[in-house]
This record gives C-alpha cells, structure tokens and sequence, in this order.
C-alpha cells in the first residue's frame, strides 16, 4: 500500500503507481472509462472519467492522474457530473444507428449512457459510413465507433504491427488504414487485438454475439508459444468463434495472433471423427469401441520389439505423451517411440545435447524483449511464432534493440531489421563460423566466459583458420561489411545481452546439426548465454513440442531426458514400472519409414500426426505405410495416413480434455475441459490406457500401470521421475504456468537457464564443416531450387486451419513465389496457375510474383491445399546425426499450366 | 576553461579578419519580402550595380518588421545603416544611387537612419512611430545581418553570451540567472522557464533532449518565423545555453512545414555552427556536446502542442499525449525534455549577456522582459513589433500600427489567434501581460474594422478549431464541431433564443473537459463574443 486518497467521502486505499481511477474502481463507484482498457497506459481521449480534486484546477481526468496521499476526490458532484454528461452527450452523438443490426449490444458505451441520465438525442448524427466487410472475421462499422483509440492502440502498441490508425482531422477523424482502403488492403493480421478491445462493437466478430454460459481458461493448441485463451462457451455447449485473452499470461501478456484468437471453429467442424472405423472390405466403416479396442489389442498383441513403432503427438497434452510412451516402453518393449520433433528441431537438440547437456530453449520470452541484439535465423517468426514476433518488434520499437534477420527469403521482419543477412541456400555453417571468426579477429569474445565455462576452444579456433570474411562472402553471397556489422552487433549489445532465435531454416538440410553447432558456436565465444536478456532459443513449432520430448516420447530418451543408454536411469524406470527398460535406442521417424518399406517395421501406433502430409517425399512415404501389416491411427480427423490406417480412433480435441502443454520457453500449463467430448470422442489418455490394458490382458501379464483415474495422475507420475519437474503439480500450475527446471514445490520456476554451468559441465565447442549446400542442387532439368515453410493463416499441413472457414478465406490458394525475373521468363504474372515438378513429384499452385525470393528460387508453404503439397516435391536426403530430411533446399522445374 | 577563451577568441578574430570591406545592401528577403518581390528588387539591384560598375554586395537578409515598408532596403557600410521602404523591382535600379548616398527617395516615403540624429534630411528611427514605439532586444539585428553567415552574427554579438558560460559559469549559475530574470515562456503558456530547465536537469535518465517549437500554426502569428528569417543564430545560441543549463545532449528544431524559409536558414546555420565547433562534440573545447537536428512539421495546428510534436518527432501521428508524466521527467523516448518556443529561446543571450537586473527593468513590476506581437488585419501598417510587456493594445494598434486602415472604426481586436479574444474597443487600454483579463496567447493581434460580421468571426474561427482538432479527445473533436454548427444557424438567424445558452452551455464542456490546451481555448473567441458582443 502506498497511501490512503478519500473519495466521495470514503477514504480508500492505493498502491504505487496507482491512478485515481484505479482507485475510484477499486472503491467500487462506477465511472464511465470508454477509452482505458485496462492493461494499458492511459489514452486519456474519452474524458468520461473526469472528477474533482480539492486543490486541482478544473476536472482531471482520473485515468491518467496519479494518487496521492491526502488526496480528496469527489466523483459526483454536480458541477462535474453536468460536464461528464456533457461529453457523454458528445459521444452518443457520434453513434449513427444502422438498420436494426449491430445495435444490440453497445457494451461499455451502453452502460454509460445508462448510469447517466443523458438525453440520448442531443446531437443528430453526422455521418454515414459504409461498413468494412472485408476482413474474413471481423468487421468495422465506423457508425458505431467514438474513436476512444483503444483499438489503435492494440495495434500498434500492443502488437506493433501499427495497421490501423486514426486518419483524417477534426470531426472527419476515423479508424482506418494506409490509403483509406479497405481493411483487407491493409498489412492487418486479422489477430483480433482490436475487435477484443472495443468499447462498442464497432469492430466485432462478424458472427452474431451470442450468450456466454461458460470462460473456461486454457492454452492455445496452435504454436510453441503457448498463448493463454479463455474459450466462450455457448449455452448449446458449442465454442464461440473468439476467443478472449489471457493478460495475467505471462507468456502471452494478453496477445494472441490470428489462429489463437479466431482459429479455434476446427473442433465443431463437420468432418470431426466421431465413431471409431475399423478397415473391412476396403474402406473404413464406423464401429463400436469395444470392437475397434479389441481389434488394436488383438492384432497389437501379435508384435513386439523392433516389429513395433509409435508416433506421439506434438499437439497432445504432455500426460498423453507420458502414457504412450510408457505403453510402447513398458507394453510393446521397444523404445521405438518418436515424434514430429524428428522433423524440426531434431538437429538442434541433438547439438545442444551434444554441447550444452540439454535440448531446451535457455531464456524467455521477456529476454527477447530486454535484449540488446536480436538475432533471427532461418525463422519467419511472424507467420509461425506470431506472439514471439510481437516481442522482436517490440524490443526495436520500444527499447532499440538492433535486430539482424538471416533467412534467404525477405520475411516481415526485415522490415524491423538493422542487417538482412541474405545467405545463399544451405551456407548457414559458413556463416556461423565466418560470424565466431570476426569475434575472435576483432577481440570481440568473451574471454572470461571462454575461459571459465567452456572447453575444446583451441580446436575449435584452429577449425577456423580458412573462414575468412572474404571466403565466406564469396560462399554465403553476403558482403563482408554486412558480417562484420552482425558480428559487432551480437558480440556487443549496447544494454541486456543477445538473443539468437533460429527455426527451421537451420535445422531441415542436410548439414542441420552442424548449422545448429555453428550457432551454438558464436553464442559460446561471445559468452551470449546464461543471463536475462541473452540466449539462445531453438523457437518450438507444436503447441506441445517441448513437453512431448520432456515426456519421453523419443527413442533415446526415457522422461525428462534420461537416457536408454544409462543403466541408472533404466534402473530407475524399470522400478517404477516393474518392467526391464530396452538398452538400445528405438527408431527415428525417418527410419520408421525405411524400416516399414524394408518390411522390418510391421505394426505401428500413430496419435495426433499426419505423416504422410509433413514427411519429406510423400509418395514414398505412403508406399513404405501402406505396406504396415497393422497401422492404428488416433486422431481427431480423418487426414491422409488415417485414410490407409486399418483401424482409427476418434480423440477428443484440445477443448474436450484435460491435461498440460509445455511451450517454447519451458512453461508448464494447463489446459482445461471446455465441452463435453464430440461424439463418440474419448481423451487420448483414455484411449491409450485402454488399449495398453487391453493388450497386457492379451498377452496375459498383470494389467498394471495404466489405471490413473485422470491426467494429474500421470502428471505426478511424470514428475516423480523427472527432476526437472518434480516440483510442479495441478495444484500450483491452478495459479498459473510454471517454468522448469522447478525441482521442488517451493521453487518458482527458472527464466534462463545455464547461469552457474551447463548440464554436461562445461560447454563444448565442436568444430563444424560447412559441407555441399544441399543433397540435390538444380540442373538443367530442375532449374529451379524450392524453398518450404509457412504461412500465417495456416497450420502446418493445414488439417486444421483449412477446417477454419475464416482462415481458409484469407488463404485460400496455394502460393508459388517467384521472383520478377524467373516470372517473366515463364511469362508468368501473380494470380496465374503453375505446376511446378521435382523428381519425386508434383504440385499446382497460384503464381506470386515478389521480390521476397531471389531470382532462381520458389517458396512454397507446406500446408496442403486440395490436391497440392509442397512435401509431394521435397528431398527425403537427410542430415546424417539427427536423420531430419531436408525440407528446405530440393530442385524443381516449374511450367504455366494452362487456366482451368 | 582555457581552451574555450581561446578557441572563442580564435573564432571571433577569423569573423573581424573576414569582415567585408566595402557597402553592402541588405534586401529584407523575410518571407513577407519575398512575397513583395524582394528577391527580384535583389537581382534588379545587383543588376545595376554591375552596371554601374561598382563592388557593392547585394546580401538577402530577414526583414526588419514593419511588413508595410516592404520591401525594404538597408544599406550597411561606413557609419549608421540607412533604410528604404517600398523598395519595387521596377524602382529599385532607380533607387540606388540616392542609397548608396544616404539620401532621401522620393518614391520611398519611409526612409531613416538606425540613428537618434537624422542626416541628410534622412530621419533617425525615433522619428518612425512603428519602430519609436518599440523595445527592440530580440529584434535588434533582424534585418540589418546576413542570417545566412555565422561570421556576420559573431561579428554582432552572437554566442558572446555562450562562450561567457563556458568559459566561466556552470549550468546551475545559469539556471540561477534565468530564475531571478523571471523569464516566463512565449509560446502561450508563459510558464517559468528556469523551473523547466532545473525539472530536466534533475530529471533520471539520459540522454536528454531539448526540442525548439517553432511550429507557430495559428493564424495572426509569424514573430517566430520572423525571428529565424532573420536572425537564426540568435535562436541556437539561446538553444545551446539552455541545453547546457538543462543537461541536454541532443536537440531537435522542429519547423512549421509551410516555414520553408525558415527552415533553410536554420539549416544554413546549423551547418555553419557545427562547421566552427558550436555545435557538436566539446563545444568551443569545453566539456559541453550538443547535438542538433532538424525536424520539418507537416501541418496541423495541434503541432504547437508540446506533446503533439514529440509525438510527430517520435514519428506517430501529432496527437496530445496525457500528463502526467510531463515531458520534462518522460518527453521525447520518455526521456527528460525540455520544449521550449523559438521566441522564449532568443530572449536567452540577451538575458545571460547582460544580467537578471537588467532583464527586470523590463517590463512591469509583475513580469520582466519584451514580447513581439504580429499586427495585422485592418491596421494601417502591419507588421512585428516588440515592445516591453504591459504596454496596451491602443499602443499597438494606434501608436505603433497607425490604427484602422482607411479610416474605419476598430470594432474588436483578436488577440492570441484562433484560440484568442474578440475584444472590443473599451478594453484596449488593458495592459498586455500574461495573467491579465485576456490571454496573450503567443502575440497575435489582429484588428477587426467596423464592416466585420463578429458572428462571422467567430464562426472562421470555431470552424478553424474544429477542423484542425486532432480528432484525440471527444469534448475537442466533436464539441468544436458542434459548435460550429449551432453558429451557423445562429448566423442565418433561424433560431430560438435558447441557441445561445446552448453554445455557452456547449463551450463550457469543450473548455473544461478537453485534453489539450488547444481544445481548452477553443470556446474562447466564441465565448467573448457572445459576451462582449451581444448584439451580432
């Protein structure tokens, strides 16, 4: 408590930093406040707040007066009550009803002018204006705005992207965007910040409002960011299409982007699996559970060992994961058991592991924004970790931070950057090291650190002799200035430290795991590790990436890291399970997919992945699956491996169950029950300790270990096994996410990690070659090199934001970028069709002529869009130590295809 | 403390060497002289001197301020300089050898000497009433310098005062000075100035910014501009000594966009500044950096809010930020600032030069110094005027402005633009000093003759203020509106009587409920003349 102020007679207290209307609030009076949304800065424009201060001139507008001690206010006095009606009189005057519609539910406003008895027509409206349709979710209806400003300030303070703005002056003033176009024209997002703060429905989901029976708080499904929502649920038990956000989050701070805020319509749709299919006659026909259980239990019965593969799920809760891990451990007796990390940052954790001890991201969201130096690579952030984005941009804006993208292709954040490091395709080795070797030449590293925290450096530093900033300009194609630049900027922030942020486009080539030691390289020579503000962050793709790996679920590790190889963990393990734990290392995706076309594979297991859309080389793919003599698949649609799968299960989605997610900077939360289950649906967990029961009773052991009678069993089960978790429980995670490390019930969590030492002692620099570019360079045949990735309306293969009406709207067609000069070689322009071809396969698409790909390059999103993919068309070549196929770099030939 | 002696004495001895020796011809090429035709008259003399063979410079200069002389030419050479009104392109060949004489013209009915004693049937300048009436300190050298040679303005006194200080004084003698002078703010808000500068000095964090509002939007007012056509070195001096007493390490002169004049002259010398070490790293040697950088605005009279234009610089659209904080705790990046206007500034030199004593037997007992006031509407000779503050509006208007031009009667004076007083003819004999019955506003002061409507006044000028409301803050953006249209139909008289009461009514919600000074003042011209005027 900072003081006591007295209001209407009642003395109130106040804390530091308080404003009157916080305390006026607090107090309970109401005081009409159209333009201060609560999290944010005063905009001080409504002046519906005004009041009296005894001493103070005229009526302060109590949002942006501080309290002080002694302070007397008085809310409702006459003199200041004529003038607040006096503006609120102004303000409804700026309302131009419509035709009946929108006029339902003006929300703040109508409380307002309810709690003030003001004579609603004092003022004839002025305007008509035309309502903006034309976002897919939203719409703006200026009849109904006041221009309090909240909404362009959401947008430009809050997300920073800065798309809307008041535009014109004095009484023409109005929400608008460059050019007074249409929204769509805009760089708008369409993530909702806005229509979430509205005062008055003049920017509203274009589905009608409806009631609200029930907020349930949960985490978003989509990315790594791990975005707390509150679902609105409607008294017919179904989602409404927005959702809310979440400001105490502390890894969202009230933001969310497009898919987390309007993405979640997939769960109602249609095409849902309800009823499990079992394969009879050649196709899929719906069936009991109890037969389609018994089919899995029967025919899983008959295999075992290396006969047997899982794939976990990325988007399943982290107690889904522990279950299925343990029945392919402790059931199945194979440590075959892998998941979509294999495909994504495989590389980075196999180096981080190999040089630091752990795979996990070191620092926090809050570090990006508290960072000197930003560096992004090979990550289009702003499409795939959107809230992550919001950071980066924010710490230019807000704090100066220099930020230096390195990425081929021009993304949105190049447009924040200070350096656009604009490497050739797959020479991010090269870079890296060329990076280490100004910092070491310039004096730039950090020789306490070097000393103190690291070993093998002379080795190392030999291994550098020939990275020359002139040799690795002429190899990366980016001027030497340019390197030096980025390599003064890392090594030396001018405030906090720097972060270095990569994604895919280090990790899917062939050269993936040593493009991840390069960068693990620079971070150590300039000590950029383990402290607030600097770091390094391997950005997680699934909702639950991090956690499915803390889980187990892959094929070297047991929970929490531990290796199969370690007899101490095993020992571990097989006490509480009551079962020897294999030695030798299960199957990497990759070789799940050898394996099953070589016939060694024979059954396998498949929750919440589709990987006959995300792996590399699809047609082979699917040859090598369909020759499984049994494959189940678990999953909420019936996507293109559930198609050839002998028997699917319908799960229940994220809104239907209970559990927790683990985002990209290591926090643990919940996720929460917002619907009963669609249909016949059933939560993962359920499914597997079903099935695990199941087949224990068929092979006649005790059925034992698959009994929890809900997720916080598992959960505790987990984190009795795993030191890094053994602190955390349902109980505490109730008041909020928890980051791990969190060894004991009374620690708080860890923000960065490495501060003392690294897992494995001291961290190692190992000496990288910048091998051949890539397995399949163009030629004469394949002239063109295909570059993959994503796209912010959708994700991933698309199997679930396709079934997201308003999402399908703002991408609706499958883009092939090319650059100008290839596009006029093809005599193409934007918006004509092309097929484009590799060895492997093919695809149609939309042609986008933009200087955003060099000349010689196209990129393509890999989600699916009818019949095209970009996965049909890329190199399964992959990188030999973490076996990630090379999605980024393969050759193509494209031609005109002629218009349907 | 030696090194800044010396390197100021290096500098003032290269402007005495560089003196040009021979007459020069001054054009006051303001921007109202140039709108006249002085850039022509320029080339027109240039042209005739060459003819004449003779080595005479033609320099274009700002103007003096009596903007009914205009265009005017002085000649600067041995002895007193000599001024010629009315100076045309057709007659400025004709007119220059009687100049370059020192005598009298007949086609030029104002000519005088910057003298007491006239000469050569040439008047002295107490014998002119525009300038007899006037305390000229900021206005000294405007017209009678080139603005657009550093060693011309060092050779007249400027940075003497600067160098002063950093050769011997420290920031918080200067703020002390300041202080004692009195020395209040010119842009309209005449708050102190010393308490601005002290607050920013004490102010945590760094680096912190001085920013010059030279935006002077509103109608009826161009002293600033004036100021830096004529004389912009008076301006950066009085900047570098304020950044030095606030500890402010960067600057920014942000220019009204349609000041392009203006903005070519600071330009012009602030590159020459930098170029002899005033500006920049270790001013004149000393301990004392400063940094300078140009801003131009581009429009909107909400720009002379103070906060609107850090708004503008940070690069945002120019709209009042909410206070507190105020800038000079959380400005510019939220960083300490201080905002101070182009007038306020140039007062700065004269004061540090010749002492707070001094500055306090200007003025009244109340408030100290001068104040330049813009004369115009239907006033005989338009035009900017500095007198001492607590002079009267019937000085300006009559004395020094000649009264009502052709001979009509005054009906109102607006004082202080669009946000100002319609005043009537009683009240002239008020003394002009902040605090009084009427705003000052910044100093314009616009005589109405008796053929003005008042309703139509006040209606040019709540449409003023409505349309360049910044659309922030709803009591400002709709209340102006509104306003507006309760005037016009109070104009075309279909009203019941109760439309009055309305707009007062009306008015006071906009005075008090608005965000910024600019919609706080709004009402004010519609409020005096619905209360001094109750017959319109």
């Amino acid at each position: 408590m900072a003081g006591t102020l007295t209001i209407d007679d009642v003395v109130v207290e106040f804390l530091e930093g308080e404003t009157v209307l916080d305390a006026v609030n607090r107090a309970g009076i109401y005081l009409s406040q159209l333009c201060k949304e609560p999290e944010r800065p005063a905009l001080g424009a409504c002046r519906t707040c005004l009041v009296q201060i005894e001493g103070v001139r005229g009526f302060p507008a109590s949002c942006s007066t501080p309290c002080r001690p002694g302070m007397v206010v008085r809310t409702h006095s006459a003199e200041v009550e004529k003038v607040r009606r006096g503006v609120l009189e102004l303000t409804r005057g700026m309302l131009t009803p419509g035709d009946g519609e929108g006029r339902k539910n003006l929300a703040q406003l109508d409380q307002a002018i309810k709690y003030t008895s003001i004579s609603p027509d004092a003022y004839p409206p002025i305007h008509r204006y035309p309502i903006d349709e034309s976002k897919s979710f939203f719409v703006l209806d200026r009849n109904l705005c006041i221009l309090c400003g909240r909404c362009v300030d959401a947008c430009q303070q809050v997300q920073h992207i800065g798309a809307i703005a008041l535009i014109g002056k004095g009484h023409e003033t109005r929400v608008g965007v460059f050019g007074d176009h249409l929204m769509e024209s805009s760089i708008c997002t369409s993530c909702g910040q806005c229509v979430a703060t509205c005062p008055t429905q003049a920017l509203r989901p274009k589905r009608e409002p409806a009631p609200v029976a029930r907020r349930v708080e949960t985490t978003c499904p989509y990315c790594g960011v791990g975005c707390g929502i509150v679902l609105h649920v409607n008294p017919q038990e179904q989602l409404l299409e927005m959702v809310e956000d979440v400001p105490e989050n502390s890894s969202s701070r009230g933001m969310l982007c497009v898919k987390g805020r309007f993405g979640t319509g997939f769960v109602h749709h249609p095409s849902r699996l309800q009823k499990p299919l079992i394969h009879k006659g050649g196709s899929l026909v719906e069936s009991s559970w109890e037969e389609a259980l018994d089919v899995v239990a029967e025919r899983l019965a008959g295999y075992r060992g290396e006969e047997f593969a899982a794939l976990a799920s990325a988007k399943a809760t982290n107690e889904d994961g522990y279950v299925m891990q343990k029945f392919v451990r402790m059931v199945m007796g194979t440590n075959s058991i892998d998941h979509c990390t294999r495909l994504c940052h495989s590389p980075s954790v196999e180096a981080m592991l190999t040089s630091l001890g752990s795979g996990a991201t070191s620092n926090s969201y809050i570090d990006y924004e508290e960072a000197g130096c930003l560096m992004v690579v090979g990550s289009d952030s702003s499409s795939n970790h959107p809230v992550i984005a919001v950071r980066f941009r924010k710490a230019v804006q807000k704090h100066g931070a220099k930020l230096i993208v390195v990425n081929p292709k021009w993304i949105d954040l190049c447009s924040y950057a200070d350096l656009w490091l604009r490497e050739n395709p797959g020479t991010d080795a090269a870079l890296f090291s060329g990076l280490a070797k100004i910092v070491l030449d310039e004096g730039l590293e950090d020789r306490e650190f070097i000393e103190n925290r690291t070993e093998n450096f002379e080795e190392w530093k030999a291994s550098l002799e020939e990275c020359t900033p002139r040799r690795i300009a002429q190899i990366t194609g980016v001027p030497e200035e340019d390197l030096r630049a980025a390599a003064r900027y890392y090594a030396r922030p001018a405030h906090g430290g720097s972060c270095l942020i990569w994604g895919m486009g280090i990790t899917q080539h062939i050269n993936g795991t040593a493009n991840a030691h390069a960068l693990l390289n620079l971070a150590l020579v300039t000590g950029q590790m383990g402290k607030p503000a600097g770091g390094i962050s391997p950005l997680r793709g699934q909702n639950n990436v991090q956690g499915c790996g803390d889980a187990g679920c892959i094929p070297d590790s047991l929970p929490g890291y531990q290796l199969v190889r370690n007899a101490e963990a095993r020992a571990k393990f097989a006490a509480k399970w009551e079962v020897p734990i294999l030695e030798n290392e299960g199957l990497r995706v990759t070789e799940m997919v050898e394996a099953a076309m070589d016939g060694t594979l024979k059954a396998m297991y498949i929750v919440g992945e589709n990987p006959l859309l995300s792996e590399a080389d699809l047609h082979h793919a699917r040859e090598a699956l369909s020759k499984l003599e049994f494959l189940v698949v678990q999953d909420i649609f019936l996507h293109e491996t559930a198609e050839i799968a002998h028997v699917v299960l319908p799960a229940c989605s994220f809104a239907e169950k209970e559990g927790t997610f683990t985002n990209s900077e290591r926090r643990v939360q919940r996720v929460r029950r917002a619907i009963a289950p669609i249909g016949e649906t059933r939560p993962d967990m359920d499914i597997i300790c079903e099935v695990a029961r199941r087949v224990l009773r068929k092979r006649g052991r005790a059925v034992a270990g698959f009994d929890f009678t809900g997720p916080d069993q598992a959960f505790s089960e987990m984190a009795s096994l795993v030191p890094f978790l053994a602190g955390i429980n349902y109980q505490r995670l109730e008041k909020g996410g928890i980051q791990w490390p969190c060894p004991t019930p009374d620690h708080p969590g860890t923000r960065y990690l490495y501060s003392d030492g690294f897992p494995r002692g001291r961290g190692k620099f190992v000496a990288v070659h910048q091998g051949t570019p890539a397995d399949e360079l163009p030629d004469e045949e394949y002239p063109l090199i295909l570059n993959t990735g994503r796209i912010l309306y959708h994700w991933h293969g698309g199997t679930l934001t396709r079934r997201v009406e308003g999402l399908l709207a703002l991408a609706p067609q499958l883009e092939v970028e090319i650059h100008p000069n290839d596009a006029s070689r093809y005599g193409l322009q934007s918006g004509a069709p092309v097929r484009l071809s590799s060895r492997r396969g093919e695809l149609t698409g939309m042609a986008k002529v933009t200087v955003a790909v060099r000349e010689g390059e196209v990129f393509v999103p890999f989600v699916r869009i009818e019949e095209s993919a970009a996965n049909f068309l890329t190199n399964s070549a992959h990188d030999p130590s973490s076996r990630i196929p090379e999605y980024k770099v393969c050759a193509v030939r494209l031609e005109p295809e002629p218009k349907k | 403390m030696g090194t800044s002696q010396e390197q100021w004495r290096l500098l003032r001895d290269r402007a005495q060497s560089q003196e040009p020796s021979g007459p020069r011809l001054l054009v006051g090429a303001g921007s109202c002289g140039q709108a006249v035709g002085a850039l022509e008259v320029a080339a027109e003399l240039r042209k005739g001197i060459e003819k004449l063979g003779l080595r005479v410079a033609v320099v274009e200069s700002g103007c003096t301020g009596m903007c009914y002389g205009a265009v005017q030419v002085t000649l600067l050479g041995d002895g007193v300089p000599a001024t010629y009104s009315s100076i045309t392109p057709s007659n400025a060949s004709a007119s220059l050898a009687a100049i370059l004489k020192k005598q009298t013209l007949s086609f030029s009915p104002e000519a005088f000497l910057w003298s007491s004693d006239s000469q050569n049937g040439l008047p002295g300048v107490n014998s002119i009433p525009f300038l007899a009436g006037q305390r000229r300190i900021l206005l000294e050298r405007c017209g009678l310098l080139d603005p657009e040679d550093i060693l011309d303005a060092v050779r007249h006194g400027a940075y003497g005062a600067l160098a002063g200080i950093l050769t011997e004084g420290n920031p918080s003698q200067v703020i002390a000075i300041v202080k004692e002078s009195g020395l209040v703010g010119r842009g309209g808000a005449y708050f102190p100035v010393a308490v601005k500068w002290e607050g920013c000095r004490a102010a945590p964090g760094e680096p912190k910014y001085l920013v010059v509002n030279a935006e002077e939007g509103e109608p009826g007012i161009f002293k600033d501009r004036h100021l830096m056509e004529g004389n912009p070195h008076g301006l950066l001096e009085g900047m570098l000594i304020a950044a030095y007493a606030a500890g402010s390490s960067r600057g920014f002169l942000f220019v009204n966009g349609e000041a392009k004049l203006s903005f070519q002259r600071l330009s012009r010398a602030v590159d020459q500044a930098r170029s002899v070490g005033l500006i920049g790293k270790r001013i004149l040697g000393s301990d004392f950096s400063f940094e300078v950088e140009l801003r131009q605005g581009s429009g909107g009279f909400v720009l002379g809010e103070e906060t609107a234009l850090l708004e503008s610089i940070e690069g945002r659209r120019a709209m009042p930020r909410v206070r507190p904080p105020f800038p000079v705790e959380s400005g510019l990046w939220g960083k300490p600032t201080v905002i101070n206007n182009v007038e306020t500034l140039s007062n700065v030199p004269a004061l540090i030069g010749q002492g707070a004593g001094w500055f306090q037997t200007l003025g009244t007992g109340k408030v100290h110094g001068t104040k330049l006031f813009g004369l115009s509407g239907n006033v005989a000779r338009p035009g900017v005027a500095e007198v001492e503050l607590g002079r009267t509006l019937r000085d300006l208007i009559f004395s020094l402005g000649g009264g009502v031009a052709g001979g009509a009667g005054l009906k109102a004076v607006l004082l202080g633009g669009p946000s100002g007083s319609l005043i009537p003819p009683q009240e002239l004999d008020l003394p002009l000093e902040p605090g009084g019955k009427f705003p000052l506003g910044s100093g314009g002061v616009v005589a109405l003759d008796d053929h003005c409507s008042i309703l139509d006044i006040a209606h040019t000028l709540i449409r003023f203020n409505a349309n360049e409301s910044c659309g922030k803050c709803t009591p400002c953006r709709e209340g102006t509106a509104r306003m507006a249209a309760m005037i016009a139909r109070l104009e075309q008289g279909r009203v019941p009587s109760t439309v009055s009461d309305e707009i007062e009514n009306l008015s006071e919600v906009v005075r008090l409920a608005s965000l910024c000074g600019l919609g706080q003042a709004a009402p004010y011209s519609v409020l005096s003349g619905l209360r001094y005027f109750p017959e319109t």
